[in-house]
């Protein structure tokens, strides 16, 4: 059916088609660049208010039917329902923009009256009652005859209206449904443009769903409408105010121009007055009213084009333009620092006062270092150093200097090890006093030795002893085959009791068991899980030491700790220090590798490390924490891998480690590790180090103090027959090097002939280790060893004696030594230098 | 069996390889020196490295600016030794050789 | 840090400086600060004669940026402790 000439269906179709453009045009215009966020205010729910808002479907009237007074008028669309909520929300900024009449805009900021419905519909009319105008009554009776006129027509119009009445209604049922529908589709898309498009604020993502931000923003569009409300009045307050001052300046002008001149200068003067005029007072609404500089310079730019000539019109539109730019800089500025603030102020007051100074104490508490050592850590413990050292006397003074002049640690020994004096000090005190007291116990006994021995070294006479030595020697031929040292193994010791008459296979047997032990020590006897590998590399060498350090360090602060430190020299732990303590010892342990099977490499990972300059410093610092047991299975590895060490590393740090194990070490322990010395290894060449010699040392000193019972422990007899077996051996093995052992026979051996005695500096020192060992070898030695020495011996020690004696040594100190060293030896022997006569 | 590949996450941690190790330092004005490493501090704020050795010798290369101009070496060994972090140039670590 | 740690142990030694215009100064270490600035007492002056201007200096402070070297009394120098010094640096460094 068609109404007004138009077929329904092509009105119909029509309208869906309007509907499907401007559903694009919604989409895709809705909140592009001027998008303010308002989209996301919209609610979802709430829908059971919407019969109040559109109205129930059974009682929509005519009010609504404007459709039937203007169909060319498309019904009730969708983008109209959008103008009417984005106008309700919030008036766009452009359209404030546009509005540049002050009258437009005081009708547009009094009410929307733009948006209400033409009035002029006779539904409208029909609609209205109450107090008419006499115009109305006029026309109202005059339009009631026209009715009584058509009143037929009527008739027949309004049942085709009630008609189209009910059509209509049903359409625009049919339109909001798809309104509705198209909305929430324009929501969900909204969203997901917000999502994609709109940097959520930061730090407020997870909250930016909940109900309580839904609010928020509702609150703040509810704000924004309130600020743009009084945007509104105060612009329409300051446009008046425009309008007067501009009022008063046309007459100020016109005044002007008719007395004066036009004076440029002059006029910009006023120019700039007027502007300063405006903008001051303009200045307190500037925060509600962004726009006004802008809207000054172009009212002002308008009032200047009035009245002037075309030139100066032309200047002054570029000066306002030039203003306008500068105003609208300003305003950016400022709206950019108003935005900086209300950005920064977001978190005001997050914290209170207590929180901040909960803050503070935390922060304080840092600056106070738990490590009081943390930035000073040199000077205060060089300072401890130094005042420990103080307090010690005499026997430090040495330290001191062998520190100092070797280059080697101070800092270790510092940590405890620097209560007792070096190594090879401590060494040479104990082979004196042994000698002194088997001396002793020699005279106790009924001078003994001293008669066996008694002119066995001759008398020497006439200008030199090289004139005649042998012949004057008189050693008892039976006892002593000199001229031939080497067999003298061969012979049986007087001094061995019957049952121990053993041949030399004997003791080399013994010394293979003994060192079968000492390997059982180390635990790895067995080779089945033996992984042979390359040497450490230098790299891998310096990497597990600085791990090392780490865990030196480590523990040596536990042990400063002041809470575990203070003024006592054994430490009571608890329990966590004392897990943490052990858990470090143990990383230590591992990283040695002393546990790794013998034949791992060669030489020995533990042995690399020691090669390192900071390997051998570090030992002395570690073993200090290890128990016996681990300290046993070191020395022997250390004992095992003795020729692979470096003269530099024995001397400088294993010494010093190992010292206090072989102090305490029981004769089984001395024994296996004499075996290890000397099955395998080079017995010889190691004697002649000075490593090996001191290590000797400290062997036969240990058991000559377990010999004199000074011990705990007392070893058994089998222990001892076990240890002589090994002595005898030893004996056996170096008797034809004893005089080559000397460094200065060795030296000599290199020079000519005919200066025998060549002075050598410092030589005297150089050998004394060795005439400390061999002092050592005689207090333990049978008597036939002892006439094996002399005989081995006689020229060495004669040639010290003479050549203190004859003065041919001009240093008082070096004579000293000579004669201190010979008579070492013959106190050992039961013998004294006085006793050579020349 | 040997954590050797492992250990080292940290450059600084190479200065502490070097340390008690011969090191060879190259400074500014033609300056070379090998020594004993026992200090490597950085200097946090200027990025540099003062350094304490030992044993030092130190190789000075003297230009004689000339017609022909030569080259002379002066070299001088000293005990204990501050070097200033702003002359360094390189510390290179200890040769692999020794 | 480490470094001022070091000279503060070494005050009243006699140090060597050299500085960067190649004139050194031996004298008695009196003090130095962070920035490593050193004064030094009955200072005398390798080469006299090159700088006859410092002949009737007695003591003198300096300033650190002008420090190329200073040759330090081995003896008073703990090298462990250094290198121990240096090595918890190390690890302040990681940890931090």
């Amino acid at each position: 059916m068609s109404f007004f000439g138009f077929e329904e269906r092509t009105l119909e179709r029509e309208k869906n088609r309007r509907v499907e453009q401007d559903e694009d045009l919604a989409v895709y215009t809705w909140g592009e660049e001027s998008y303010d966020g308002l989209g996301d205010a919209l609610q979802e729910e709430h829908d059971e208010l919407n019969d109040e808002t559109f109205g129930d479907v059974g009682k929509v009237g005519k009010d609504f039917d404007f459709a039937s007074a203007n169909p060319a008028v498309q019904p009730i669309s969708k983008s109209f329902f959008l103008k009417n909520l984005l106008a309700a929300q919030a008036i766009s900024l452009e359209s404030i923009w546009d509005d540049r009449s002050p009258f437009s805009m005081r009708l547009n900021g009094s009410g929307r009256s733009s948006l209400q419905p033409r009035g002029d519909s006779p539904a409208q009319h029909r609609q209205q009652s109450g107090i008419r105008t006499l115009q109305e009554i006029e026309s109202e009776m005059q339009a009631l005859l026209r009715e009584r006129q058509q009143q037929l027509l009527q008739q027949k119009q309004r049942e085709e209206e009630e008609f189209l009445r009910q059509e209509e209604e049903r359409e625009f049922q049919r339109q909001r449904l798809l309104y509705q529908q198209e909305q929430a589709q324009i929501q969900r898309q909204q969203q997901l443009h917000a999502h994609q498009h709109r940097t959520p604020p930061p730090r407020m993502l997870p909250v930016s769903q909940s109900p309580r931000f839904m609010e928020h923003q509702q609150r703040q569009i509810l704000l924004l409408q309130q600020q743009q409300e009084q945007q509104q009045l105060l612009r329409l307050q300051q446009l008046q105010e425009q309008l007067r001052v501009e009022e008063l300046e046309r007459q100020l002008r016109s005044q002007h121009i008719s007395t004066i001149p036009p004076d440029p200068d002059m006029e910009a003067l006023q120019h700039q007055q007027l502007q300063h005029q405006l903008r001051h007072r303009s200045l307190p609404l500037e925060d509600g009213l962004p726009y006004l500089p802008h809207k000054l310079a172009q009212a002002e730019f308008l009032r200047d084009m009035q009245g002037l000539p075309q030139a100066d019109q032309e200047a002054l539109r570029v000066e306002a333009m030039r203003k306008i730019l500068e105003a609208e800089k300003m305003e950016e500025k400022r709206r950019r620092k108003a935005a900086k603030i209300a950005h920064m102020s977001r978190y005001n007051d997050l914290m209170t006062q207590s929180d901040k100074d909960f803050i503070t104490r935390i922060q304080v508490s840092q600056l106070v270092s738990q490590d009081p050592y943390a930035d000073d850590f040199y000077a205060q413990v060089y300072g401890a150093i130094v005042r420990s050292r103080m307090g010690l006397g005499a026997d430090d003074e040495r330290v001191l200097k062998f520190g100092a002049s070797g280059g080697v640690a101070l800092g270790a020994p510092s940590k405890g090890g620097n209560r007792r004096p070096n190594a090879m000090q401590r060494m040479q005190q104990q082979v004196e006093r042994i000698v002194s007291n088997a001396r002793k116990r020699e005279e106790e006994k009924g001078l003994h030795s001293l008669h066996s021995l008694q002119g066995a070294l001759g008398k020497t006479s006439g200008r030199s002893y090289k004139a005649a030595p042998r012949q004057l020697l008189q050693v008892d031929s039976g006892a002593a085959p000199s001229a031939s040292p080497t067999l003298s193994h061969a012979q049986p010791h007087a001094h061995i009791s019957k049952s121990d008459s053993i041949s030399n296979s004997h003791s080399d047997a013994a010394a293979t068991h003994a060192a079968r032990l000492g390997r059982e020590t180390l635990g790895n006897g067995s080779s089945e899980d033996l992984v042979r590998m390359e040497p450490l590399t230098q790299r891998e060498i310096l990497v597990t030491l600085e791990n090392m350090y780490d865990l030196v360090l480590n523990v040596e602060q536990l042990r400063r700790d002041p809470a575990s430190s203070r003024g006592r020299r054994r430490v009571f732990w608890s329990n966590g220090e004392s897990n943490e303590f052990d858990r470090l010892v143990d990383q230590m342990w591992s990283h040695l590798k002393v546990m790794l099977p013998l034949a791992t490499s060669t030489p020995h990972p533990f042995i690399s490390l020691l090669s390192a300059a900071k390997g051998k410093k570090i030992l002395p610092r570690v073993t200090r924490h290890f128990d016996q047991q681990r300290m046993n299975t070191l020395l022997t590895l250390l004992i095992a891998c003795f020729s692979q060490l470096d003269t530099q590393a024995f001397l400088s740090s294993v010494l010093q480690s190992i010292l206090p194990i072989i102090v305490k070490g029981n004769l089984r322990l001395v024994c296996g590790l004499v075996g290890l010395l000397m099955h395998g290894q080079d017995i010889v060449a190691i004697a002649k180090s000075r490593p090996g010699l001191a290590l000797l040392t400290l062997f036969l000193t240990r058991v000559e103090v377990m010999r004199q019972g000074e011990v705990d422990e007392i070893p058994t007899q089998e222990d001892f027959a076990q240890w002589q077996l090994m002595f005898d051996h030893l004996f056996q093995l170096l008797t034809p090097e004893f005089p080559l052992l000397f460094p200065s026979t060795r030296m000599a051996a290199h020079l000519p002939r005919d200066q025998p005695h060549i002075n050598i500096p410092g030589i005297d020192s150089l050998d004394q280790p060795v005439w400390q060992f061999l002092a050592a070898l005689a207090v333990q030695a049978s008597s036939t060893q002892h006439q094996i020495l002399v005989s081995s011996l006689r020229e060495k020690v004669l040639d010290n004696v003479l050549s203190a004696k004859k003065g041919w040594v001009v240093d008082e100190e070096e004579r000293t030594t000579k004669l201190a060293n010979v008579d070492l030896f013959l106190h050992a022997l039961g013998l004294d230098s006085s006793q050579i006569t020349m | 069996m040997d954590p050797s590949s492992s250990g080292i996450q940290e450059p600084f941690d190479l200065i502490r390889l070097s340390l008690s190790e011969r090191v060879f330092v190259k400074l500014r004005g033609d300056r070379e020196m090998t020594g004993i490493l026992h200090v490597r501090a950085l200097k946090h704020m200027m990025g540099h490295m003062n350094l304490i050795l030992s044993d030092v010798e130190e190789t000075i290369m003297i230009v004689n600016e000339g017609e022909q101009a030569t080259v002379s070496v002066a070299k001088r060994k000293m005990g204990m030794l501050f070097v200033r972090g702003d002359g360094v140039i390189l510390v290179s670590p200890p040769s692999r050789t020794q | 840090m480490l470094i001022f740690s070091v000279f503060k142990t070494l005050t009243d030694q006699q140090v060597t400086v050299e500085l960067k215009n190649d004139l050194s100064i031996t004298g008695v270490l009196k003090s130095v600060d962070q920035f490593l600035n050193i004064r030094l007492d009955n200072i005398t002056v390798l080469d006299e004669a090159r700088h006859p201007h410092m002949m009737a200096v007695k003591n003198c402070f300096i300033r650190g940026s002008v420090v190329r070297y200073v040759q330090l009394p081995a003896e008073h120098v703990d090298t462990q402790l250094l290198e121990d010094a240096t090595r918890r640096e190390a690890q302040n460094q990681i940890k931090r």
